[in-house]
């Protein structure tokens, strides 16, 4: 089968784009779970100071009720019966109008105190909910998503592919895989793939400059091959240790050595600054918290004026509250001391996801794909297909083996999601500034754009399909599927959620 | 276990993470340097403890307990940490489990004492054991 260049190229920028695309929604997400996290504290802190005020409150009421007591008795003894005469201005003081009736207290003291009981932070703010939130956010930075040493040595890392970010990387690998079938159904091979690593060099990340610093000047050949652990990186990742304690300096370094990193240290948190404030470039800096001259939290402070390059605690003052300060001052995970290899491994793949090779036990970015399902793919790619069954074979997620190896449930909940959603399953290659593939309120406009559509692909014929023709546009030129398809997104939607709401 | 006689003061998976760096099982070059510089670092730490009992300087007593903490962890001399992490809370004015305050500064400096002695000698236990191990007797 030919393939024009022209097209090839075509289809090789759109996927560098994509992927540009995918790599940004990622940061993206990553920034805005961190923000959640951060703001999630911020609004427990919050709840904290209202029902501590609160209590003030009551404290405050008590005694005000106190002294109010105190001055109806006075106010019994000295002079008893001279309210009736304040009456005459119409105008009854409440506190008397309460001390003629049975005693009771002040009636500005009542309503006070029955607002208070009303509007009772301590049952209205139910912070269970806000903390329960919280940790999952903690766990699914994975701050929490380290296990202590003894419960990680007895498996083999297991976790980090349960981390948010992976699971990030692989719903976003499933359009990759999508893409890959629909547009190489030559095979996976035949083709520019679009995980290849060179294309790494095309993603607009910071590429460190500096040359490593590694204190251990031996060659790779040299390394001892059972300690060997190769993650399988595109290149060494530089990591800054700032660490004080020489012991774990030594061993940290030795660790990121066999893993395969560049390492370079420095003593203490002004040290760390310095060197990243006089430009030098790292992937991740290990931090250690506690440090002379300055502390790890402040330094993170610091970098965080100028860089964004990422930075996790290691410590072992891991207490809730000390964690949600490490990442209100911009650290961004937790690596608990005494750390282990495993441990040590993990935050590095969670971090460093973008510098890995492709191949290498990457399930979750890139899903394997077997040569039959290509071959199906291209059997009904190169068949008209015009009839209503292949055609619902198209977008059926049973008939789609193709993406599925990358986690079941994951393949499912993202068909379903297509499935629930066609107006947003058309709407995806609109990255690339498609017409026809505008947002829900364009429909109409769709439409239009839709039959035209049909025209040009009436005069193209097969030969300058792009992704959006084959993913979508043979369903539209089948007036059943059509109906199915925009039935729902005409609906007006907007408005149905907010009606929906129990309030 | 590698290590005879390590049972309760040496954490095994730890210290085992650390020997499989080694490049030669018998030389044991690498973690044999780690471990000596412990040595004289946890020496010079004790001295500087001394010297801040004396002057009866709690803060400092703390930093120095938490920073000899961090490497015996990391060796995984579980022992040692213990003792370690407790003159860290003894220092910051709290109980050894670093839960309650403890406002009298002489019953805290009291129990530095005690715990920087027991410190010591799990500190010396563990050397022999250690030196033992590194075929090092002497």
């Amino acid at each position: 089968m030919m393939i024009p260049t022209q097209q090839m190229d075509l289809v090789n920028t759109q996927l560098i784009a994509t992927q540009q695309q995918l790599q940004q929604l990622q940061e993206r997400y990553n920034e805005l779970s961190i923000h959640h996290s951060m703001l999630l504290q911020e609004v427990i802190g919050l709840q904290k100071t209202v029902v501590n005020h609160e209590h003030v409150m009551q404290n405050v009421m008590s005694f005000l009720h106190s002294v109010d007591a105190q001055r109806r008795r006075d106010s019994r003894i000295v002079n008893p019966f001279p309210q009736g005469g304040q009456v005459q201005n119409g105008n009854i003081e409440p506190n008397q109008q309460g001390a003629i009736e049975d005693d009771v207290p002040a009636s500005p003291l009542q309503h006070a105190s029955k607002l208070l009981s009303e509007t009772n932070a301590d049952v209205m703010l139910n912070p269970r909910n806000l903390e329960h939130m919280n940790e999952i956010t903690m766990r699914m930075n994975g701050t929490l998503t380290t296990p202590p040493p003894e419960f990680l040595r007895g498996q083999n890392r297991p976790s980090s592919r349960n981390a948010a970010p992976q699971s990030a990387g692989s719903s976003s690998s499933m359009r990759m895989g999508d893409l890959d079938n629909l547009v190489y159904p030559v095979g996976q091979t035949n083709g520019i793939d679009p995980m290849y690593s060179e294309h790494i060099h095309n993603i607009p990340y910071p590429m460190p400059t500096k040359p490593p610093e590694t204190g251990d000047a031996r060659f790779p050949d040299a390394r001892k091959k059972s300690t060997q652990v190769d993650p399988g990186w595109v290149r060494p990742p530089q990591i800054l240790l700032v660490e004080d304690d020489p012991t774990c300096r030594r061993i940290g370094s030795k660790f990121l050595y066999a893993f395969h990193c560049s390492i370079d240290s420095a003593l203490d948190g002004l040290e760390a600054v310095n060197k990243m404030n006089a430009g030098s470039k790292y992937d991740l800096v290990l931090m250690d918290i506690i440090m002379p001259n300055l502390d790890g939290v402040s330094a993170c402070h610091l970098i965080r004026q100028f860089d964004s390059t990422p930075i996790i605690a290691m410590t072992s003052n891991i207490r809730s509250d000390d964690i949600s300060m490490y990442f209100q001052h911009g650290m961004n995970d937790v690596l608990p001391k005494p750390f282990t290899k495993e441990g040590l491994l993990q935050m590095l793949e969670k971090h460093l996801a973008h510098l890995k090779k492709p191949a290498n036990h990457m399930d979750g970015m890139m899903p394997p794909q077997p040569l039959a399902t290509t071959r199906q793919a291209l059997k009904e790619e190169e068949s008209p297909a015009k009839s209503p069954s292949t055609n619902s074979n198209w977008n059926s997620p049973n008939q789609m083996p193709g993406v599925s190896p990358a986690g079941s449930t994951v393949t499912d909940e993202y068909m379903q999601a297509v499935q629930a959603n066609p107006g947003v399953y058309g709407m995806n290659p609109m990255q690339h500034g498609m017409p026809y593939n505008g947002p829900a309120q364009m429909q109409m406009q769709h439409r239009q754009q839709q039959q035209q559509q049909q025209q040009q692909q009436q005069q193209q014929g097969g030969h300058r399909r792009q992704i959006s023709d084959i993913s979508g546009g043979d369903d539209m030129n089948n007036p059943a599927k059509r109906q199915q398809m925009y039935t729902g997104p005409l609906q007006p939607q907007p408005m149905n959620p907010m009606h929906q709401r129990p309030r | 276990m590698k290590i005879p006689g390590a049972k309760d003061t040496i954490d095994e998976a730890t210290f085992e993470q650390i020997l499989e760096m080694d490049d030669d099982e018998e030389e044991r070059e690498f973690s044999k340097s780690i471990v000596y510089d412990f040595f004289s670092q946890a020496e010079s730490t004790f001295g500087k403890m001394d010297g801040y009992l004396e002057k009866k300087d709690l803060g400092q007593l703390s930093a120095l307990g938490h920073f000899l903490k961090g490497s015996s962890a990391t060796l995984g001399l579980t022992k040692v940490k213990d003792s370690c992490e407790k003159i860290q809370h003894f220092g910051q004015n709290k109980d050894e489990t670093g839960t309650h305050d403890e406002p009298d500064d002489e019953k805290c400096l009291e129990k530095l004492k005690d715990t920087i002695a027991q410190a010591k000698q799990e500190f010396y236990d563990v050397e022999k054991i250690l030196k033992k191990f590194y075929h090092d007797e002497a």
